[in-house]
């Protein structure tokens, strides 16, 4: 069984991601706000995918605040979380966003808020999980 | 200034012409009085002159010796720049006395009459007779251009003044609209949030992938709280649009604040309990007097405030203070937490329209982030002010606000004492009352009917136009339909004051019009809904001044079936 790490800081969005993933795609569901966990469990190999949303209210690494395009950027400099396939999410993006925010942050796709759809959702993630 | 020369050129004035005026200065000179005398005797035949020479015999008479001093420089000889600035300036004097254009051309049609006239009876020499009668018809061309260049500035300069009225109402709306397209991407943001929720458990449930009853009842659960936070959202969102809009009336009265706080306080409470918080209540001790508010909306604002209060602070406790001697005839709210806090450099911006900290704030949180906007209208709007206080992040966050405490005045917040009335224009005129927040409107008008014989009284709030309407008892009243609410208003719109005034009136006859830019159809439809008698005319802004003014003097002529 797959275990997707979801970074979402909407308890309810976040809630609908979990159910979704264990209950469609059988994925196992671990969530995190803190960029230390996020980098620790990435490292130990406990995640094979991430879904992490770009705007984060209360997420910090090593003491300052950090939105999802510098955690993807931090996962994707690392040697040995590199590979870890990583889905952005964001509620408000316009045209053009999707190409900067992937070429900013090196992460392998991107999720469309709102998500309400299980299906959709698992469609992505096995999309970046089969690259 | 007008540039001699090249008028001169323009006509074909050459230097022949100027020697044969300046000869022909010695037939004309004896001949002067008659020409005084004929150019009256002719221009107090038109209706147009009654309206100008009001002076009498005496001023006539005056005018006449100006005349020929004015016909004599004709024939000078010395047509330079002096002389263009001198007739230059004739032309200004008749502009500001309000002498219309086509009055001056007219007058000067007499004058050139009299002269070729004359010269025709003076020369026998046919050849000397043409070249005299073309240098006066090109000398009296000259001075119409110059006294007509006045006209062309000042149209221009009321063309320009125009002009920036037009640029900067185009700027504020501007502005308006980039408002307008920041709050629709804020609030559709702000209901998309709780509608995902509402779809993504929805579909979870109807695609049968809760495992047990109580599963689904939990996410029906959220399902309910999302909708809820999506009605909060709607509701906010409609009273800022209210608010904008100028439409939300407040019902001001004396308020017992002790009732209101336990109300909220038992809200509240719930909220604290469930987060562990402790709820201080230190208002009880104090024995506060009644306030002038609207209860509603000061439980709303009370409502929001601890709201926040909670909902930021995630140990510690929420107080509730309040108290009336720090501030002379208002009472002090407090509610302070000790909560995250606020950074220093945004706590300015969080009374300003969906500024949050940070838009996710809103996210963990809930709430449409109108909520602080929405209370510092309302507080504004009860005739007291809100402040915010937080000594940085993580040191917590007191929100205080004033009320005005009740005093007996309120009753009869119009009978304040006032200076005298400012008459504008003809005293003994129809009465206009004019209120209009938008001072450079307002003083245009009031110059208009001014100068047109009306006594013109202006306000630029409801109070003060209901104060001088008691002792100006105008016949006709005009106001702007949208308006301003000045704090502790209980007036929010033109029609407002026009239905107080005509209800209070004692007086015949009295109109009432209004001035708007807005669509005319929707004011008439706001019309029907209050019974304001007589039933208030439309006119539209900008207004036609001619338009306008026969308007005025129609509906003022007696006619016979009118008391």
């Amino acid at each position: 069984m797959k275990t997707i790490l979801v970074v979402e800081d909407n308890p309810q969005v976040a809630k609908f991601y979990c159910l979704a993933l264990e209950r469609t795609g059988g994925y196992r569901c671990l969530l995190s706000d803190s960029g230390e966990e996020i980098v620790a469990r990435t490292r130990a190999g406990e995640v094979d995918a991430i879904i992490l949303d770009i705007s984060l209210a209360n997420c910090t690494y090593q003491g300052r605040r950090v939105d999802g395009l510098e955690i993807a950027r931090i996962l994707k400099a690392d040697a040995s979380t590199r590979h870890v396939p990583i889905l952005l999410a964001t509620a408000h993006a316009m045209e053009g966003d999707r190409e900067r925010f992937l070429a900013a942050s090196g992460a392998d796709g991107y999720l469309e808020k709102p998500i309400y759809d299980p299906q959709v959702l698992i469609q992505h993630l096995e999309q970046v999980l089969r690259r | 200034m007008p540039l001699i020369e090249e008028i001169k050129g323009l006509l074909g004035f050459t230097e022949t012409d100027r020697k044969t005026l300046q000869r022909l200065g010695a037939i004309v000179g004896p001949y002067l009085p008659e020409l005084a005398e004929v150019f009256y005797a002719q221009i107090l035949r038109q209706p147009a002159a009654a309206r100008v020479l009001t002076g009498g015999q005496a001023q006539i008479d005056r005018l006449k010796i100006t005349l020929q001093r004015w016909a004599r420089e004709l024939f000078s000889g010395r047509y330079d720049e002096a002389y263009a600035r001198d007739r230059y300036q004739i032309g200004q004097r008749h502009v500001r006395l309000g002498v219309e254009q086509k009055f001056v051309i007219s007058a000067m049609a007499v004058v050139r009459s009299y002269l070729l006239g004359l010269l025709e009876r003076q020369i026998a020499r046919p050849a000397a007779r043409a070249r005299a009668q073309q240098a006066v018809n090109k000398i009296l061309d000259l001075d119409l251009n110059l006294m007509c260049e006045s006209y062309f500035h000042e149209s221009l300069r009321e063309l320009r003044e125009l002009n920036d009225r037009l640029e900067a109402a185009n700027l504020e709306l501007a502005q308006l609209s980039r408002v307008k397209d920041d709050f629709l991407a804020h609030t559709s943001h702000e209901l998309r949030t709780p509608l995902n929720s509402i779809l993504g458990f929805t579909k979870l449930i109807l695609d049968g992938l809760c495992k047990t009853p109580e599963e689904e009842r939990e996410l029906l659960r959220d399902v309910y709280t999302s909708a809820q936070h999506l009605l909060e959202i709607v509701n906010d969102i409609l009273d800022v649009a209210k608010i904008e809009a100028g439409k939300l009336h407040l019902q001001l009265q004396p308020v017992p604040l002790r009732r209101v706080f336990e109300q909220v306080l038992d809200v509240i409470r719930v909220q604290a309990q469930g987060k562990k918080l402790k709820l201080v209540d230190e208002t009880a001790a104090n024995n506060l007097p009644l306030v002038f508010a609207d209860e509603n909306r000061l439980r709303q604002v009370l409502i929001n405030l601890l709201d926040n209060a909670v909902k930021f602070t995630d140990q510690g406790w929420v107080t509730l203070r309040a108290d009336a001697e720090r501030v002379p005839g208002h009472v002090l709210v407090e509610v302070q937490d000790t909560g995250v806090g606020i950074p220093l450099a945004k706590q300015k911006e969080l009374f300003d329209k969906f500024k949050q900290v940070d838009t996710s704030f809103t996210r963990r949180h809930g709430g449409s982030g109108l909520g602080l906007a929405i209370s510092r209208r309302l507080v504004e709007m009860m005739g007291g002010r809100i402040e915010l206080e937080s000594p940085g992040e993580g040191f917590g966050t007191t929100v205080r606000f004033t009320l005005p405490v009740y005093t007996i005045t309120h009753d009869h917040p119009h009978r304040r004492d006032q200076p005298a009335l400012e008459i504008a224009g003809d005293r003994d005129g129809p009465r206009v009352l004019l209120m209009d927040n938008d001072a450079a409107f307002r003083n245009y008008l009031s110059r208009l009917l001014a100068n047109h014989g009306f006594a013109v009284v202006t306000a630029d709030s409801v109070e003060d136009a209901l104060d001088a309407a008691e002792r100006f008892r105008p016949m006709v009243a005009i106001t702007d339909w949208v308006i301003p609410t000045r704090p502790a208003s209980a007036y929010s719109d033109g029609l407002q004051f026009l239905a107080t005034l005509a209800e209070r009136r004692d007086w015949e006859p009295f109109y009432p019009l209004v001035i708007t830019g807005h669509d005319l159809r929707k004011a008439e439809e706001e019309l029907d809904r209050y019974a304001i008698q007589p039933r208030p005319r439309i006119f539209r802004k900008p207004i036609d001044a001619e338009e306008f003014l026969t308007s005025l003097r129609t509906m003022l002529a007696p006619t016979p079936n009118r008391k």
